[in-house]
């Protein structure tokens, strides 16, 4: 960390919702605009006039301290939050130019555009094959039984699991280690050929072995989906993600290269919290 | 001396010898401690136990006393009964005293005597069970030696016949059978019926109230099924043959069908409202059981709320609802009440269930406040009747109550 | 990549249409255990209530000597009829008790017979027209009427519809009650302290829990 890097001046910020180093190699369509959003948990505001705008098939990470509104605005991108009875939201988020959180949005139909692994497991009490199988089978993406197996097994290969259980597609989905259960709940998220997946510290409750897995997975996967994760862990960020959002109380105080911001942030907050001086 | 005056007057000298034994003991625990020797307890504590010390043998002698008198049937005079657990008293006086030194932990004393006096309340529940089968058990092996077990159980023919003519000294009991199918399948009916009732209408109701109500409705709903389950079955048993009956008839007439008013529809309408609570309160705890997390992964895929309900949470919390239908269906088969005062007399081997029939539990009330000798076939008959009817809902109790524990571990397991 | 926002809405609809089936189905099962209760109840009530009321007939009793032998004296043959037969019996108790009240006469309200109180209630009756019509008339008169029925709460049983009261079966009830709690409670606090502070996880335990899962169900006739 480079403690002599120039600091931006007020007259050097870039335009609303823009990172502030663009990632030559990275994408710049937005799916995603997010515009002066604030979200209220009861009486105490988590998120404050956010703005940024998140571009496809890259991958996006929040990184910040814990309780800094990351996964509640994660959550905010496809309407989990509705879940939460005392959540109240004010701003704009748009997908691919429709409001998010207007009436006549079906948050049923967003989040089959916007799907979203979390941070512990959570397999369905069905066999491997029905995870995968069951939410394309709903959407009416398959019928026949050919056709589904076909889908079960490209899912499975793109998750990178399905060596590990081609022999054993009837055995329950609880019966996988950790690290495979998070794989399998990756591969059934794509099944549904989402085009963002969330993920919500995907890798915090796993060993390092099905994280490294985990990561070479979500640099395949970029190049068919948008990928937007929220990550304790820095150098996870700093490994997979082509973009980097520092957050801190509610606010996102940079958006930049990932490689821009963990060398010459623009920001001191972030260089602070960078370089370990408050976690 | 009579045995109450011969008691009363036990009980109160026990008490002055328990009284006695706190003041010495607590005065010797202070002397000792005056003494300048520290000691593990405080005085009253030393006090304590020397009460026990007197009193808990006492009583322990003249327990046993009396359940030797029980059980043995062998006479033990009273007065010299109580005379041998007063001297007890006094030697555990004297123990206790003696016990009272500088390195005795009466504390821990007493909390073990404690511990064994709660633990033997716990086992009373074994003995209780015990107690009822033995009961049981000897009067139905009386009965298996009058008549064939195998005929008892696959008989399909259900007449005691001239058996009470037997008991009276008169015929010789010839032609009775004893076939039980006809009445245990009208029990099975009339629970088949109750289950028909109870199980839709309990786990719909646990899945509004879990899944859909307001915190309002909810407060009011849960009591109102609970008042459901507290009515006693003598008042729904009136209100089946009063009420449920009569109207069964006459829709029956209606639509061009004959009922007859002790018709095995309406016990088993009532017997399953009665049963709802049961099944929508444990259903409703399984319910909220199966993890959220389980819930928002299949939100997030883009699953309608009643998708999510109706293929994940309810297939995970399935084991335990077959549980708590299983519960009640065991509640459903030893059910008295309801069944004597709204169904038959007449075992009828029948599908037809607007006719009249009756189950195994009229039958062994009917067995058991007749008028017959009791060592007679058919009232003999109740128990054999009472046996098969234990083992059937215990055995019903042990599945659903392994099937639950089992739900609990997965459930368990499954963190990370 | 996907489909857009307007196809997927299309398809949800028939799905969103069996999700809200399956709200309004388990709001149905709710409602229908509601209205179970509440139609029971006011099966109940409507059958329970006319009892608290009962028949009264006001007439003239003649404390006379032969009356303490057999209240039937004591009234006259005329009403006679409406009146219950309890006066047989309630008549010379009450002159036992009060000496004083030999030779004297009073109006007072006795219990009507059985058959008055259950015509007057609505209920089929064993008595011909001219006896209705004559009911009706003392009705009218004043000198029958409803009251609330005391005798329920303060009487046992008898062998009179109209004498009859849960009384002893009350105090019977109280009385089993009160040494079932007697035992039950603690014994069941004292397992229930034991199971949760001090037992052991093993076989045992196991076994006393299984126990008193089974107590609780097995069919009460077998107690």
């Amino acid at each position: 960390m480079n403690s002599q890097a120039p600091v931006m001046t007020e007259q050097n910020t870039p335009n609303v919702g823009q990172p502030y180093t663009r990632n030559e190699q990275a994408h710049h369509d937005p799916i995603f605009r997010i515009r002066d959003l604030c979200l209220w948990y009861g009486k105490t505001q988590a998120l404050n006039n956010l703005n940024i705008d998140l571009f496809q098939k890259n991958v996006t990470a929040l990184i910040g301290p814990s309780g800094c509104g990351k996964s509640t605005f994660l959550r905010c991108l496809n309407r989990m939050n509705d879940l939460i009875p005392s959540v109240r939201t004010e701003g704009l988020v748009e997908m691919d130019g429709h409001d998010v959180n207007a009436a006549k949005m079906d948050e049923v139909a967003l989040r089959r555009r916007v799907g979203m692994v979390f941070q512990k497991p959570n397999p369905f009490p069905k066999s491997i094959f029905e995870n995968v199988a069951y939410a394309p089978r709903m959407h009416d993406m398959v019928g026949r039984k050919a056709e589904q197996e076909e889908l079960v097994e490209k899912a499975l290969r793109d998750a990178g699991l399905w060596d590990e259980v081609k022999d054993k597609l009837q055995e329950p989905g609880t019966s996988l280690s950790g690290g495979q259960q998070q794989r399998l709940c990756i591969a059934r998220a794509i099944a549904v050929e989402p085009d963002v997946i969330l993920m919500d510290e995907p890798t915090s409750a796993l060993d390092p072995i099905s994280t490294a897995t985990i990561e070479d997975l979500m640099d395949r996967l970029k190049e068919k989906f948008t990928i937007v994760t929220v990550t304790h862990n820095m150098q996870q960020a700093a490994r997979v993600a082509d973009y980097t959002a520092f957050f801190h109380l509610g606010e996102i105080i940079e958006y930049n290269d990932t490689k821009v911001m963990f060398s010459t942030p623009a920001k001191k907050k972030t260089e602070d919290y960078i370089s370990g001086r408050y976690g | 001396m009579q045995t109450n005056q011969l008691f009363l007057i036990f009980c109160s000298v026990l008490l002055l010898l328990g009284l006695a034994a706190f003041y010495v003991g607590r005065s010797k625990a202070t002397r000792v401690r005056a003494s300048g020797t520290s000691m593990y307890a405080q005085p009253d504590q030393y006090a304590w136990f020397t009460v026990v010390a007197t009193a808990l043998p006492a009583v322990l002698v003249s327990a046993l006393g009396a359940f030797i008198m029980l059980v043995m049937g062998s006479e033990i005079p009273t007065f010299s009964l109580l005379l041998v657990s007063l001297v007890v008293a006094v030697v555990g006086l004297g123990v206790g005293m003696m016990l009272i030194r500088a390195n005795f932990h009466a504390r821990k004393a007493i909390e073990r005597v404690i511990v064994w006096t709660l633990g033997g309340a716990a086992t009373i529940s074994i003995l209780t069970t015990l107690g009822i089968l033995l009961s049981i058990i000897g009067e139905a092996l009386n009965f298996f030696q009058m008549h064939s077990f195998w005929d008892f159980i696959t008989g399909t023919e259900w007449s005691p016949g001239n058996s009470f003519l037997a008991s009276a000294g008169r015929g010789d009991g010839d032609g009775a059978q004893f076939g039980s199918v006809p009445l245990f399948a009208g029990t099975f009916m009339i629970t088949a019926i109750a289950m028909c009732v109870a199980v839709p209408v309990g786990l719909l109701s646990a899945i509004y109230m879990g899944e859909y109500a307001p915190a309002k409705v909810r407060g009011v709903a849960k009591p109102m099924l609970e008042i459901l389950a507290g009515i006693p079955t003598v008042v729904y048993g009136f209100f089946a043959a009063i009420t449920v009956a009569p109207f069964i008839v006459r829709v029956a007439e209606t639509v061009g069908l004959d009922a007859s008013f002790n018709n095995a529809l309406s016990p088993g309408i009532v017997m399953g409202i009665m049963i709802i609570p049961f099944i929508s309160s444990l259903s409703d705890d399984v319910i909220n059981a199966v993890p959220d997390s389980m819930r928002q992964g299949s939100l997030a895929l883009g699953m309608t709320k009643g998708e999510t309900i109706r293929d994940v949470v309810i297939p995970a919390a399935l084991p335990g609802i077959i549980s708590a239908s299983l519960l009640g269906m065991s509640r459903a088969l030893g059910e008295t009440m309801i069944v004597v005062m709204a169904a038959g007399m007449r075992p009828n081997l029948s599908a037809n269930p607007l006719e009249e029939m009756t189950t195994v539990t009229v039958r062994i009330v009917a067995a058991m406040t007749g008028d017959l000798e009791f060592d007679s076939a058919e009232t003999l008959s109740a128990f054999a009747l009472g046996l098969v009817l234990f083992a059937v809902t215990l055995s019903l109790n042990l599945v659903s109550v392994i099937m639950i524990r089992r739900f609990r571990d997965k459930y368990r397991v499954n963190n990370l | 990549m996907s489909d857009s926002f307007d196809k997927i809405s299309q398809q949800l609809k028939s799905r969103h249409r069996k999700s809200a089936r399956l709200k309004y189905i388990s709001m149905g099962a709710l409602a229908l255990a509601a209205a179970f209760l509440l139609v029971f109840f006011a099966d109940m009530l409507n059958k329970g209530l006319p009892a608290f009321q009962q028949a009264l007939v006001n007439v003239e009793v003649n404390y006379t000597e032969e009356a303490s032998t057999n209240g039937r004296a004591a009234i006259d043959s005329e009403i006679m009829s409406v009146v219950s037969r309890s006066v047989v019996r309630v008549i010379p108790l009450d002159m036992r008790n009060d000496p004083d009240l030999e030779g004297t006469t009073e109006n007072r309200w006795v219990l009507a017979s059985g058959e008055v109180d259950q015509y007057l209630k609505g209920n089929r009756v064993r008595l011909d027209d001219e006896q209705k019509a004559a009911i009706d008339q003392l009705v009218e008169e004043g000198q029958v009427a409803m009251r609330f029925n005391t005798t329920f709460f303060s009487r046992g049983d008898s062998k009179m519809p109209e004498l009859a009261g849960i009384m002893s079966a009350v105090v019977g009830t109280v009385m089993t009650m009160i040494v079932t709690l007697a035992i039950a409670f603690p014994i069941g606090v004292m397992t229930a302290v034991y199971l949760e502070e001090f037992a052991p996880d093993n076989r045992l335990t196991q076994l006393i829990e299984i126990n008193i899962n089974n107590l609780a169900a097995i069919p009460s006739i077998l107690f």
